[in-house]
């Protein structure tokens, strides 16, 4: 069965936004820190592996909120919020590491998913083939559509939240998880016919 | 074009569903929903396990925070606003997020002191040592022992073969009692200076607890030797092979582990040593408190004695008396084999084949131009090795064989 995940994306976190918003009050922003650490590290993961960038990224983050506390609104979805900003300060800080590249280039070639494997050790052998299948199929997908995918099947967010995110509409959102989806259909479909035109050549063999 | 709706749904439109998705990936209702939804349909059943084994493979690696990680990145944070810090009120959860910089200073000084006070006694005990009437070293250089065979040795010589793959041994705070696996208990004669030894071949796991209390987890491929009850200035034990150890803490008399090419000193803290001298590695990794590294044969090395703080992990150079400093990011990781698990991240496939050979005592070889390429990831050790392999395998895109006497993998 599915992996659960101690991440809580249904929580809203307006009463501690609010207190750190109005009042300053730190204590309201390091719970929001601590249950959503565990969140923005892994997103950053699949931009680098590097773990001392991501962190740095995660530090810039909370320290631009503390400064510019005063010109910030009221959020639907701190979550949202904090997931688009990291992307953004995560992007900004690997295109300079890189130096040159600019940010709309990296956004789109440096989203790499890392599926897991744990399950195929405990899985038999034609659950495994088909989920190394499933597997490449995804990884035929573009970075953003990767992404996309990421955020919704993984991270469990809806497509209004997903857009908050990546910061596109919520149609190219459903048309990019749309068009994903009918992909992996159709690879899954060619590797049906295979194995029925498999079939065929073995009876026709026998016979 | 035809409604669809659940009926007709085919496994992609399963996962284009919304209501289907929200359902599955909330922890509380997805069991029971599931269940609902196939006996609703029961003709569906195949597309919904499929719509479902696609979310699975779409699931990534998730890697779990330690508190220490985000509360360095935390006071990274706070730390920058110690100037204006009147501006904002509650509690700062973090302990010395606000102090000031001339507190830290104050207190970066006094630890300096404390330890070199430390390391002065250290030493005077080190020195003090020489008169003693069967020592450690002797006592490991003149018992050959089989390490093919889990067994506990005690003082009287009495050979204790055990049997089970991961068994812990209690001793009684005098020494005299011996308990094994919560069940057997064997009784020794203490007279004054004698040693016990327990073995731990390849692939097979032990802990320990000593009459001190002190807790030590020994991996696979490993002997400890040390005295039934702690007497005179020091607790001293002798390791080959890798242990991990929780010091119960003695100001009075320091634990000191021996090991064929480096000495960790300690007061009382938790820390693993690497000591495979067939491998020529050694080296310490500290989780909690303050040890020093020293080289037996020549005490002072070139770089004096060698402090690590927590987290960091001090290997002897394979070909010198020097030690390399390396700051590791999840220490926890090193020890998980204590509960059963290796942990790796950011891991060379070399060095962790190496730690699976001898975990579970078989041969495996690489051949791969790649094999300083890292992985990262959890493994279970109670599986068998074909499985945990394949696993390697599948995860680092390379092939794996089963051969002769052991296990090849390769790209």
């Amino acid at each position: 069965m599915l992996r659960r995940k101690k991440i809580e994306t249904n929580t809203t976190y307006h009463s501690e936004w609010k207190a750190f918003l109005t009042f300053g009050n730190m204590s309201a922003l390091a719970v929001i820190y601590e249950d959503n650490f565990d969140l923005l590290f892994n997103y950053g993961r699949k931009f680098t592996r590097e773990g001392s960038v991501i962190e740095d990224s995660i530090q810039n983050l909370f320290t631009n909120l503390i400064r510019s506390r005063e010109k910030l609104g009221e959020l639907n979805n701190v979550q949202q919020y904090l997931m688009a900003a990291h992307r953004n300060e995560l992007i900004e800080l690997l295109s300079k590491k890189k130096n040159t590249l600019p940010s709309e280039i990296l956004h789109d070639t440096l989203f790499k998913p890392e599926y897991s494997v744990e399950e195929e050790i405990i899985e038999q052998e034609d659950r495994v083939r088909l989920r190394n299948f499933l597997k490449k199929s995804l990884e035929k997908l573009t970075a953003h559509q990767q992404e996309a995918i990421y955020l919704k099947y993984d991270v469990g967010l809806s497509y209004e939240e997903i857009s908050k995110v990546l910061n596109i509409s919520v149609e190219s959102c459903r048309t990019s998880i749309y068009r994903s989806i009918k992909i992996i259909k159709s690879e899954v479909e060619i590797l049906n016919q295979k194995k029925i035109q498999l079939f065929f050549s073995i009876l026709r063999a026998i016979i | 074009m035809k409604q669809k709706t659940k009926d007709n749904y085919d496994f992609s439109d399963f996962l284009l569903d919304d209501e289907f998705i929200r359902m599955v990936k909330d922890e509380s209702s997805s069991e029971f929903y599931i269940a609902e939804l196939k006996s609703t349909y029961p003709f569906q059943e195949k597309n919904i396990d499929m719509a479902l084994r696609v979310m699975v493979s779409m699931e990534n690696i998730h890697l779990y925070s330690t508190q220490d990680q985000r509360r360095r990145v935390w006071s990274g944070i706070v730390g920058s606003f110690s100037a204006s810090k009147s501006e904002l009120t509650g509690n700062i959860p973090f302990q010395f997020s606000f102090k000031s910089q001339i507190v830290k200073n104050f207190l970066r000084i006094a630890a300096v002191f404390l330890l070199l006070i430390g390391i002065g006694s250290a030493v005077f005990y080190f020195s003090n040592n020489s008169n003693k009437e069967m020592s450690i070293d002797s006592f490991v250089s003149s018992n050959k022992v089989d390490y093919k065979k889990s067994q506990l040795i005690l003082s009287d010589n009495k050979k204790i073969e055990i049997s089970s793959g991961n068994s812990r041994i209690i001793y009684s705070a005098d020494g005299a009692n011996v308990t094994i696996n919560d069940s057997s208990s064997k009784v020794q004669p203490i007279k004054n200076v004698q040693f016990n030894q327990l073995i731990v071949p390849y692939g097979k796991y032990a802990s320990l607890q000593l009459s001190d209390g002190t807790k030590v987890w020994l991996n696979a491929g490993s002997r400890m030797v040390y005295p039934p009850i702690f007497k005179g200035k020091y607790r001293e034990v002798y390791l080959q092979g890798e242990g991990y150890f929780e010091v119960t803490k003695n100001a009075e008399m320091p634990f000191h582990v021996k090991t064929d090419r480096l000495s960790v000193e300690v007061l009382g803290t938790k820390f693993d040593v690497m000591a495979y001298s067939q491998e020529n590695q050694f080296s310490t990794l500290l989780l909690e408190g303050k040890v020093s590294l020293t080289t037996p044969h020549n005490p002072k090395t070139d770089q004096g004695d060698f402090i690590l703080k927590k987290g960091e992990r001090g290997e002897l150079q394979e070909n010198s008396n020097k030690f390399v400093l390396e700051k590791v990011a999840h220490p926890e990781n090193f020890i998980a084999w204590t509960y059963g698990y290796i942990n790796f991240e950011e891991e060379t496939l070399e060095s962790l084949l190496k730690r699976i050979s001898r975990h579970y005592n078989v041969n495996i070889q690489l051949r791969s131009g790649t094999g300083l390429f890292k992985i990262s990831g959890k493994l279970d050790l109670k599986e068998d090795p074909d499985r945990v392999l394949k696993g390697i395998a599948v995860m680092s895109k390379m092939k794996l064989y089963k051969e002769k006497g052991g296990y090849l993998i390769k790209d």
